[in-house]
């Protein structure tokens, strides 16, 4: 028997965190002031490239409460947030005027800033691909060829990224806001103690999104630091260098020459995406469009080539599906190019070229929702304000990851549930929680689940959006082992086999004899039974998250502006544990998305590599009024099995739905993320269409 | 920077305006705060250098309100967003003001900031002063040396500069009443639906024989475009009207838009504004 197929719990109540989070009550790592603690403070080259041309680090050092200043003046900044340096203080005030009194200077050389001018056009094939490609265009009803561009991304979590470190010698409490509770420890090596001597609390984060893995530039000078003046230090970094140089999603520039027979069906042809990186690799490329593990489209026979153009700006990080909203965007909007050439209904055009038999039926649940009926033929319209309809679909393929957990029943019939993995904001101390409610058939006020100390069973790290996934079944385990415990002490005072005494819905049954939880849980001696439990590879369930979702949206003609009015999205997530905690997966997925398709941008200054808008005064995110309404969807089928990723699928769809949307709306497509009004009046502008 | 030392900013908190001008006349480059909606941004992002402040909270009972006056409304220097926006006469006769007041800021911003800060700051893209612009609004100024009334759309000299002296107040602003029939059109476009400053802002008043139009965004200072103006007061139709807007207004790139584009939204709105307001639409 497979334990995902246990864990058909489906229920609807409110995060268990929620009243913490609301109140403030939770502390997360910037919540922490330990005694006699100080701060840290990195300090950043500004624009592309360069070095250090003055510094007077000794007046820095005479600032009231400066304890330590390095500036290195040998550094070569290869970026716009490169360290050149750190200041320690008291306070964090002082750390301010410590930075002034510094005076720093600098030099600046030149920088790549623009990505276009390293750009000429897609990478060369040889003969024999060439020849193919030109084959497989060339015997095709219709083709679309076009070049698409996305931009920059930063992960803009809400709590930046930060680490307090209390070193007491030969062990350390580290306070974190990781992804990861178990890569903290290798706080371990900066401290010089050992792995087990590092205690982890990494109970809330603020979000991460990919980018918070790993100990950090600021969590390696909060050891540093503390273990150096024998006191607590804090790092927590700034919006500016939360922009600068903690993560960001790569750009790309793809080409893309698809060709389709008159009957809809892809035929094939040419794929090349190049991904605009900055320092150093990593973070995904446009490359899973590629990849056929990833089944998205049949696209006949296409030759898929890649390269990378870097600029002087920091190094990519993993971000949330890296790789996929970039070449999703660009693919669909070639695939309803094409439908639209050969008077394919968009819709159609997926049915026909879609691999996934639950994506079929999911465009049929989506377009209804979204009222497909309404869409007029593309550039029909021509008032002011002009409506449109998008579609867009992903997947999302499964990881297994080993994943422990304990539970504890108490003699009060209260239990608990300890699992190390991380809530990132996904809602894992309510699934841990949800999943041993259901499993023990009791009321979710008796359970406490509690998660993100290294202390716990350890389990993956949030990436891939697996841990969902890995701490369900392990939860149930350490659960049924506890439960098969205490049955053992039910079946002694029955003077029953264990085997021969039931359990269900809280209470237990033997024969004739019943006995409720409460009363079963004080015949223990003790203070309470633990047991642990395991996830092993391979209990997990099979199949992967199917979406499709689709847009509304409305763009007025004389601005440029677009107002996305609706959006659903339809996903299939296998077993739903808790419904709220999905469906705000999904919405959020979405909301990332939207503020991917039509506002954030990293600027960079092509004289100076500075970044421009490193704040959200000018790198916008959608606001509350952007966000249209959501409606998510959960696609259940009878014989679903295992806890399947949301996150990361959420979010790939959603700025391919939108554009489509728009070209709907205007009879004029922009190939460019995002979608300014800029962009769009120029659209509508060379269509010859402007008002 | 991450913070700034809040000791650093000696803080001087008058009780009559008496005194604050007493103040503002003799310490060296005081630094007025109202709402602080401007300021406090700047000292929590360490972009404000040292300063003595003052702030003006106390000075609500005489500058705080808005009031008639022979017919003009009276905005005091410390009236918020809020107060502008809920407002009777204003509601009634501004409506221009009211709607800048809505698209400004969140509602903590409104509830802080004040018209006079908006003006005072000097940002091109300021979201009120086109509307004062359109009706013709009047800055009073005081000092210990007296009283100057200067007109809005002289108040400007620069990006960021103003006519204000080193020794003086905002202490209200003055608006005429417009004429009776006018229409009104305000429009704002920024980068997303709320809280976003300004690609273009525009606000027009047409009377019976008499057209403002200011416009935010589209150049050093918030500005008027008096040919366009003379060519619709004239009769212009909408095309001489836009080629007429195109050789007076010449907008620059920057983060948050190009020329091309504020030029051709400037072209649409104007577009937009004869038609709503139009005397036979």
């Amino acid at each position: 028997m497979k334990v995902d197929n246990d864990v058909a719990l489906e229920n609807r109540l409110s995060r268990v965190d929620a009243l913490l989070k609301v109140a403030g009550a939770a502390k997360y790592a910037s919540d922490q002031y330990p005694a006699k603690m100080i701060y840290g403070k990195l300090l950043r080259f500004p624009y592309g490239a360069g070095t250090v041309k003055s510094a007077d680090a000794d007046a820095a050092r005479a600032v009231p409460g400066v304890l330590e200043v390095e500036i290195d003046l040998a550094e070569t900044a290869k970026y716009p947030g490169w360290v050149i340096g750190h200041i320690v203080a008291e306070n964090r005030a002082a750390i301010g005027d410590a930075e002034e009194a510094a005076a720093l200077a600098f030099d600046a050389t030149s920088a790549a800033s623009v990505a276009d001018r390293q750009y000429d056009g897609a990478g060369a094939l040889d003969a024999e691909a060439k020849q193919r490609v030109d084959d497989v265009l060339g015997r095709s009803a219709a083709v679309v060829e076009g070049t698409w561009r996305t931009q920059v991304q930063t992960h803009s979590c809400l709590e930046t990224h930060g680490t307090v470190v209390d070193f007491h010698g030969d062990s350390a409490d580290v306070w974190g806001n990781s992804q990861s509770t178990f890569s903290m420890l290798d706080m371990a090596e900066p401290l010089g103690i050992d792995r087990s001597a590092v205690r982890v609390d990494n109970e809330f984060v603020g979000g991460g999104f990919g980018s918070k893995f790993g100990i950090g530039a600021e969590g390696r000078l909060a050891a540093q630091m503390s273990k150096k003046y024998k006191r607590p230090c804090k790092v927590m970094l700034d919006r500016r260098e939360e922009h600068l140089d903690a993560g960001n999603r790569p750009g790309s520039i793809q080409y893309i020459a698809l060709g389709a027979g008159e009957d809809g069906r892809i035929l094939g042809g040419r794929i090349d995406g190049v991904s605009i990186v900055g320092f150093g690799r990593g973070g995904g490329g446009v490359t899973n469009l590629g990849d056929k593990r990833f089944d998205n489209y049949d696209l006949g026979a296409y030759e898929f080539t890649q390269s990378e153009i870097n600029l002087n700006f920091s190094k990519p990080r993993a971000f949330r599906a890296p790789g996929w909203p970039q070449a999703v965007f660009a693919l669909e909007g070639a695939v309803d190019e094409l439908a639209e050439k050969l008077g394919i209904d968009p819709v159609e055009m997926r049915r026909i070229n879609y691999r996934s038999a639950r994506r079929h039926k999911q465009l049929g649940i989506g377009a209804e929702l979204i009222g497909w009926n309404r869409r007029a033929p593309t550039g029909s319209q021509t008032g002011r304000v002009r409506t449109g309809f998008g579609v867009a679909g992903a997947m999302w393929p499964v990881w297994n990851t080993e994943c422990g957990a304990e539970a504890d029943i108490h003699r009060t019939g209260q239990v608990e549930v300890r699992v190390g993995v991380q809530d990132i904001g996904t809602g894992t101390f309510t699934l841990v929680t949800d999943v041993a409610a259901h499993e023990l058939g009791l009321d979710r006020s008796l359970v406490r689940g509690k998660v993100g100390r290294s202390s716990y069973p350890q389990g993956p790290g949030s990436g891939g959006s697996q841990v969902s996934r890995a701490a369900a079944p392990a939860t149930t385990h350490a659960v049924r082992a506890a439960l098969a415990d205490l049955t053992k002490i039910v079946a002694k005072e029955w003077k029953m086999k264990p085997e021969d005494v039931g359990y269900s819905g809280g209470v237990f049954t033997g024969g004739a004899k019943t006995l409720e939880w409460r009363k079963a849980c004080a015949l223990m001696s003790g203070d309470k039974i633990t047991a642990s439990g395991r996830t092993e590879t391979g209990q997990e369930g099979d199949g992967t998250s199917d979406c499709v979702q689709f847009a509304e949206v409305e763009v007025d003609t004389e601005t440029g502006i677009v107002r996305v009015k609706r959006i659903v999205a339809v996903h299939a997530a296998g077993v739903i544990v808790n419904r709220i905690t999905i469906e705000n997966q999904i919405c959020g997925g979405v909301v990332q998305g939207l503020s991917y398709a039509l506002f954030e941008n990293v600027r960079l200054d092509p004289n100076t590599g500075a970044m421009v808008n490193p704040e959200f005064i000018n790198y916008k995110l959608a606001g509350p009024v952007d966000i249209p309404e959501i409606v998510p969807v959960l696609d259940v089928e009878e014989g679903d099995t295992g806890v399947r990723p949301i996150g990361e699928p959420a979010t790939i769809p959603t700025a391919a739905a939108i554009g489509n949307a728009i070209a709907n709306a205007i009879g004029a497509r922009v190939r460019e993320l995002p979608m300014t009004p800029e962009r769009v009046l120029a659209a509508l502008d060379t269509k010859g269409a402007g008002t | 920077m991450i913070v700034s030392n809040a000791v650093r900013y000696p803080t001087y908190v008058p009780a009559t305006v008496a005194e604050a001008l007493e103040q503002k006349a003799g310490v060296a480059n005081l630094l007025p705060i109202a709402g602080g909606t401007e300021v406090m941004v700047m000292f929590n992002e360490g972009l404000l250098a040292p300063c003595p402040v003052q702030s003006l909270h106390r000075l609500a009972p005489e500058w705080g309100g808005i009031r008639e006056a022979e017919g003009s409304l009276v905005i005091g220097a410390l009236a918020t967003y809020t107060d502008v926006r809920h407002h009777p006469v204003v509601r009634e006769r501004y409506p221009l003001l009211v709607e800048a007041a809505r698209v400004t800021g969140a509602l903590q911003i409104q509830n802080r900031g004040t018209l006079v800060g908006n003006i005072v700051n000097g940002s091109p893209a300021a979201d009120t002063v086109p509307a004062l612009f359109a009706y013709g609004a009047q800055v009073r100024l005081l000092s210990t040396r007296g009283e100057r009334t200067v007109a809005v759309t002289d108040f400007y000299t620069g990006y960021r500069k103003t006519v204000l002296r080193a020794d003086e107040l905002i202490s209200e602003i003055v608006i005429p009443p417009p004429a009776d029939g006018a229409r009104h059109y305000y429009r704002k476009v920024g980068t997303r639906a709320a809280q976003a400053i300004s690609k273009v802002v525009v606000a027009g008043v047409r009377g019976r024989d008499s057209v403002r139009l200011a416009w935010g965004s589209v150049g050093p200072t918030t500005l008027r475009t008096p040919k366009t103006e003379a060519a619709i007061a004239s009769g212009a139709d909408a095309d001489e009207a836009v080629a007429t807007l195109a050789t007076e207004m010449s907008p620059l790139d920057d983060i948050r838009s190009t020329r091309d584009y504020r030029l051709a939204v400037s072209q649409n709105l104007l577009r937009e504004f004869l038609k709503r307001t139009s005397p036979g639409g």
